[in-house]
Parts: structure tokens; C-alpha cells; sequence
């Protein structure tokens, strides 16, 4: 990433080694993007394609937490008074087994962000309801001159962003973002993963049909095994995502073969025609 | 509108399954569920061995509350209604500890 982009907005950590990139992905959180298009990433790096991931909402978390946030830190066995020490080292872990550039920028996650939250519903937007929640406004806005700085930075790019599916306030925060600033000749949506396993197809069909999106097919089978073994390295987080499957790895075979219907595995983006 | 009382009483059933009471031993908690559309609630005790009971009655201070419709229960029951996607979408909203809520999205 350009050091005059770096400067101007604040990261905690960075790994930076090209000088311009073919792929960015955009991650909400500390796990977003390679859980959710890490088979594709794989096929990308064997093809030698560079590629930067980003994540937002990574700002180190300060004491003192609310009892909801404590909550939820117990379940990540996080130490309390850093409960982003693990997630890091996770990510990190994960960045490596991609092999990809990443960049953590310092904005708080919603979870952090919002003192009002109290229970883990206020995580996500209500359905019909604007993306950018009134507390959001001004974040919203930065957001959308980051996304404005990349795109002209970069201006070859393909971005890579979250489709919002789960109405997680995040990832919805950063699909308006997106939908707002950036070129749809360069901008891809993924299907958020584990969210997206909870619609049935006709659901996603009603969740894109507003935004005339396209499906595009990425057939990832020769990469399933190592997007499971990326997924792994988010040990704090997968209970919380698997609680009720057999067992995660499951759950991945079986969400990218129904994508690629029975045949291969497929991790799918969406696309707006031109 | 369901008939719900068999529906929790096929959530109350599992534990007497022996997996199940295994995993719930020492998670003695109360979940209370509301359903709007019947104007009922339910208390559902998990004892400390694992063991369940159901009654109907409004607890004051349960661990865990489920307020939903009768119907959105029924599908979650008949693998018809995605119980993330219902709770996401608020067709079915839980609140308490963040522990104690991944605990019963296995029992449900």
C-alpha cells in the first residue's frame, strides 16, 4: 500500500511487499476473508497474482469492556484485558498459510464501538432497515474516503468486498460503503461465511435481487482442503460459528458443493452488470 | 398457530438422551420462552445432572429468555426455519450470556 494512503489512516499492523496488488479484499474482522474466499485466494496465489487483504475493523479493543462484550470474550477463552491478543495471532497464522500482504487498519468493531450493545441480537441490523445505523454516520463516512483513496490508488484493482449477508452491522457498514464509492467494473461481493450457510437459495436469490447482481463461480476443489485448513487457524472463533454442526469442516464441504451444485466446489461472488 | 406444547417437549426429551444430559451436566439454567402469538410461556429447568422439566409458568429472573412465535419454533423443530436466520432477522430473539446462548443454539 502507498505510505501517503498509510499515513492517513491509522493501522496497527501491516505486511506489505508489493507495490501494487491484482486482488483486495476487503475483511470486516479479523477472520472474515479467509473464511469466507480462502479457496479462492489459494487458486489466485498459484496463479501469481498479488494480494492484499484489509481489515477495518481490527483497532485494539480498551478496557473497560461491558458485560456483554466480556460475554463474549469468554467465549473466545480471550485473556480479558487483551481479548484481541488471540485473534490476532490467528490472523496472522492465516495470512501466512495464504501467503498474502495484509494491513489491519484501527477502526473499532461494532461490538466496541457501540456502548448501547447489550445482547448479541444488537449485533446485527434490523432486516429493512438503513445500513448505516445512526451511530455509524460519521465511521460510515471515513470509510467511504478510505474506499475512495484505494480505489484511485489503485485504480486496476479488483476490490473484494462483503455482500452483508447475516446483516452482521459491520459487514452491512462496509456493503453500503462499497455499493456507494466504489466502480462496480472493479468490485466483487463474497458471500459471508459462516452467515451465508444460513439462507436457503431462494433467500439469497431475495437478499441480491434489489442490487441486479450476477453470480460468479469460482471452482475452488483443488483448494477445499486448504480453505479448511486456513478456517482452522480461527480456533477462538469457531465454536461460536459451529456450535450446533458435527463438525465446521462439514459444514464448508457442504456449503461449496451445493454452491457448485453437487459437481465441484465452488466459492461464489456477485457482481453488478454494467 | 402450532400447537406447541409438543414441540417443547421434544426439546425437553433430549436430554433425556444420555449425550445430551452429558453435555448439559453442571449447566443448571432456566430458559424461559415466550410465544407472542399464543400469549404463553413456558419455563424450561435444566438441572445440574442434566435432567430437564417443562412447565408453563413466567419465572422472575430466568437465565436464558426465548421469545419467538409459535410457528418460527415449530419450523426451527422441523428443520423448515433456519435458526440462525430467525434469530438474525429477530423472527426469534434470545438474550442472555454469550455463553449460555451457544449453548442452546445446540439445543436447538
Amino acid at each position: 500500500m502507498k505510505p501517503d494512503l498509510l499515513a492517513k489512516y491509522p493501522s496497527s499492523e501491516q505486511a506489505i511487499t508489493h507495490p501494487n496488488y491484482d486482488y483486495i479484499y476487503i475483511s470486516p474482522h479479523l477472520d472474515d476473508v479467509p473464511l469466507s474466499c480462502g479457496g479462492t485466494i489459494c487458486g489466485q496465489k498459484a496463479q501469481g497474482l498479488t494480494i492484499l487483504v484489509v481489515t477495518l475493523f481490527a483497532g485494539e479493543p480498551q478496557l473497560p469492556f461491558s458485560p456483554f462484550a466480556q460475554s463474549v470474550h469468554r467465549t473466545w477463552h480471550a485473556p480479558e484485558d487483551r481479548p484481541y491478543q488471540v485473534r490476532k495471532e490467528e490472523e496472522r497464522i492465516a495470512m501466512a498459510m495464504l501467503g498474502v500482504d495484509y494491513l489491519w487498519l484501527d477502526w473499532f468493531e461494532i461490538l466496541y464501538r457501540d456502548p448501547e450493545l447489550s445482547e448479541a441480537s444488537d449485533l446485527f441490523s434490523e432486516p429493512d432497515t438503513l445500513a448505516v445505523h445512526p451511530g455509524d454516520v460519521s465511521l460510515f463516512a471515513t470509510l467511504c474516503s478510505w474506499l475512495a483513496d484505494v480505489s484511485r490508488t489503485y485504480s486496476r484493482v479488483q476490490m473484494v468486498v462483503p455482500l452483508g449477508l447475516g446483516l452482521h452491522r459491520d459487514h452491512r457498514l462496509v456493503f453500503q460503503a462499497a455499493l456507494n464509492v466504489l466502480d462496480r467494473h472493479h468490485l466483487l461481493f463474497f458471500e459471508d461465511f459462516p452467515y451465508a450457510t444460513y439462507y436457503s437459495g431462494d433467500e439469497l436469490m431475495e437478499y441480491v435481487k434489489p442490487y441486479n447482481m450476477i453470480p460468479i463461480e469460482v471452482d475452488i476443489s483443488g483448494c477445499l482442503e486448504q480453505r479448511i485448513a486456513v478456517s482452522e487457524a480461527y480456533q477462538s472463533q469457531i465454536p461460536t460459528f459451529y456450535y450446533a454442526a458435527p463438525s465446521f469442516r462439514d459444514i464448508i464441504r457442504e456449503y461449496t458443493l451445493a454452491a457448485g451444485e453437487q459437481q465441484r466446489f465452488v466459492e461464489r461472488y456477485w457482481k453488478i452488470p454494467s | 398457530m402450532a400447537d406447541i406444547v409438543p414441540y417443547l417437549e421434544r426439546i425437553r426429551a433430549r436430554f433425556e438422551q444420555p449425550e445430551t444430559r452429558t453435555a448439559f451436566q453442571g449447566f443448571a439454567r432456566t430458559i424461559q420462552f415466550i410465544f407472542t402469538d399464543l400469549q404463553r410461556s413456558f419455563a424450561l429447568s435444566i438441572a445440574q445432572d442434566g435432567r430437564a422439566t417443562l412447565t408453563e409458568e413466567t419465572v422472575p429472573q430466568p437465565d436464558i429468555n426465548v421469545t419467538t412465535s409459535s410457528d418460527t419454533l415449530a419450523g426451527i423443530l422441523d428443520r423448515t426455519v433456519n435458526p440462525e436466520l430467525a434469530f438474525i432477522t429477530r423472527k426469534l430473539k434470545a438474550s442472555g450470556k454469550m455463553e449460555d446462548l451457544l449453548k442452546l443454539q445446540k439445543l436447538l
